[in-house]
């Protein structure tokens, strides 16, 4: 597993569109783990101009022990596609440049070339969850009024959640790489799949009212592994918990797309 | 001798067409072993199958005496048409990825690079190269796990006269070190002189398997010219030769079994011409090769 890691971290990291991608994702995981105070106190001072005194957002408790885990990762998730897109890349490049064959053709097993894909997408998967983690843990000492060891660590689950949503949803680009096998292609066929396809069904099964068609979308199943926390702040119900059927559904998912992926490339000419 | 490669019934088929049918072969240990064909015969499908980039229909094969897999292909250097790698890599950087999947030291990337000559620039990216050196690299990369087999397809494909004479001292010298050799080609000149065996595929099929050094062998055909104007008659009167034919200012005789050059030249002198050129022929690869594909059309008729 170590040896495939390495080989695969050896073809992607010198790739300029490669490190570009991941650098732009780490960047915007910090903007947004480190930005939302600076963002409230700003809007606080423009409440202020407008003689609103009495409104101050910075009251919200974005950082606040245990919560701020469900808040970070329910946000950080919406970048996924920047890591989907590099790599989308590094398979289709694979591809287009042919070295998938040159790679078997060396002594690599098919199944060894796919699986170092994957594990890399797990690696990238636990890179992610583990900065989310150190950018929690510095934000959250700043910021928390109440700092205690079982606070810091009571909802830390969404972590693995997170890392599970984020390692599904790089399967899913992964295996539409396969399928597609032309980089750009393939990104637009991301794109318009999560953009118009799950969009258009979520909107058409929430209208008619059929609820079982949301499980059938994978990226959506993936999405709602960790709900959205902020309607708590004006004070509704919220789920602060990870649901043990969604858990699976998005187990399944993952699951579905690793064998897929697998089977695409094992069976196939190259 | 021990086998080195055995190929059994191996076929693959694309739908109708058959891009390669009941192939047979066995490859010998120190063999340079070439694989000649049209384009579109099934060589590239072969080599391609033998390395376990395409799933045979039918058949078998075994290397090195068993079933083949990753472990018997990390004893292989092979290149597949055109040399591929990664364009934003440095030589030696794609060298090194070779490495890692075949599992052998970093250390023999610098020594390869210097076998091919490649050491000036392999700090620069592939891209960079020229397909001379392009093909170089594809060779380092095959020599990296001091292969038993090296799979040469088409080795000096696209290169200038200078760069395919480059790549044939290259591959001579690898030959003799003892290793074996399978070149995929459709430049006879070139198997011809670097294989000790060959192989000739159309649509697909085995049409004909032998040495190399039996190629010559058969009829000896000599070309005479002389400024004479008898000369066509003279020669016409002789019975040393099977058939005359002629080519512009030259006659071209193909020799009955046990006379030789000497015997035209005594011939001509007794009947008071002198040749001014007289050049004893060998029947090159290209033009067994143009027969062997020719009496298969005619027995297909």
């Amino acid at each position: 597993m170590i040896r495939l890691l390495k080989i695969e971290l050896k073809k992607v990291w010198p790739s300029r569109a490669f490190r570009l991608l991941s650098i732009m994702y780490m960047v915007a995981m910090v903007i947004i783990a480190m930005g939302v105070m600076p963002f409230l106190r700003w809007m606080k001072s423009k409440f202020e101009d407008f003689d609103l005194d009495g409104i101050d957002p910075t009251i919200i408790p974005f950082y606040e022990f245990p919560d701020i885990w469900q808040n970070l990762t329910s946000v950080a998730i919406w970048f996924k596609l920047l890591l989907g897109f590099s790599l989308v890349f590094s398979i289709t490049n694979e591809f287009s440049y042919r070295t998938i064959r040159q790679n078997v053709i060396d002594g690599l097993s098919k199944h060894e070339f796919i699986l170092s894909k994957i594990i890399m997408a797990g690696f990238l998967a636990a890179a992610s969850t583990v900065t989310l983690f150190v950018l929690g843990l510095i934000t959250g000492l700043m910021y928390s009024t109440e700092i205690s060891f079982m606070l810091i660590f009571e909802d830390s689950f969404f972590l693995l959640a997170f890392f599970i949503q984020l390692f599904s949803f790089l399967l899913f680009t992964l295996l539409i790489g396969v399928l597609i096998k032309k980089s750009i292609i393939a990104m637009g066929l991301l794109v318009f799949w999560i953009l118009a396809v799950e969009n258009g069904f979520y909107i058409y099964s929430q209208v008619k009212k059929i609820e079982w068609i949301e499980y059938l979308l994978p990226i959506k199943s993936i999405n709602a592994l960790i709900h959205n926390p902020f309607p708590k702040y004006v004070f509704m119900e919220i789920q602060d918990w990870v649901a043990l059927p969604e858990l699976l559904l998005v187990l399944g998912y993952g699951g579905l797309f690793y064998w897929a992926t697998i089977r695409l490339v094992v069976k196939r000419d190259l | 001798m021990d086998t080195v490669l055995s190929i059994k019934g191996l076929s693959k088929h694309y739908g109708k067409i058959k891009a390669l049918d009941g192939l047979n072969l066995e490859v010998k240990k120190g063999n340079v072993f070439g694989i000649l064909g049209p384009n579109g015969s099934g060589k590239t499908t072969t080599l391609g199958m033998i390395l376990d980039v395409i799933n045979p229909t039918a058949g078998q094969f075994e290397w090195f005496g068993k079933k083949s897999g990753p472990a018997t292909r990390k004893r292989i250097g092979a290149i597949l048409e055109h040399p591929i790698f990664y364009p934003y890599l440095t030589g030696r950087q794609n060298l090194m990825i070779v490495c890692d999947i075949k599992q052998v030291p970093y250390e023999r990337v610098d020594e390869v690079l210097l076998q091919v000559g490649l050491e000036e620039r392999k700090n620069s990216k592939f891209k960079t190269y020229s397909l001379g050196m392009k093909q170089r690299l594809s060779i380092a990369s095959a020599l990296l796990c001091d292969p038993e087999v090296m799979i040469l397809d088409e080795p000096t494909n696209g290169l200038d006269p200078q760069g395919i004479a480059e790549i044939r001292d290259l591959i001579i010298s690898i030959a003799n070190s003892g290793k074996t050799i399978i070149i995929a080609s459709h430049l006879l000149d070139e198997v011809q002189k670097v294989c000790t065996h060959f192989c000739v595929l159309q649509r697909g099929k085995l049409i004909y398997n032998g040495l190399v050094e039996d190629v010559g062998k058969g009829n000896l055909s000599v070309e005479v010219k002389a400024d004479d104007e008898r000369l066509e008659e003279v020669l016409g009167a002789c019975n040393l030769h099977l058939e005359m034919k002629r080519e512009l200012d030259k006659y071209i005789l193909t020799m009955h079994d046990g006379y030789s050059a000497a015997d035209v030249n005594k011939y001509l002198f007794d009947h008071g011409i002198t040749a001014k050129h007289l050049i004893v022929k060998t029947k090159s690869l290209e033009k067994q090769f143009l027969e062997i594909l020719k009496d298969q059309e005619g027995g297909k008729q």
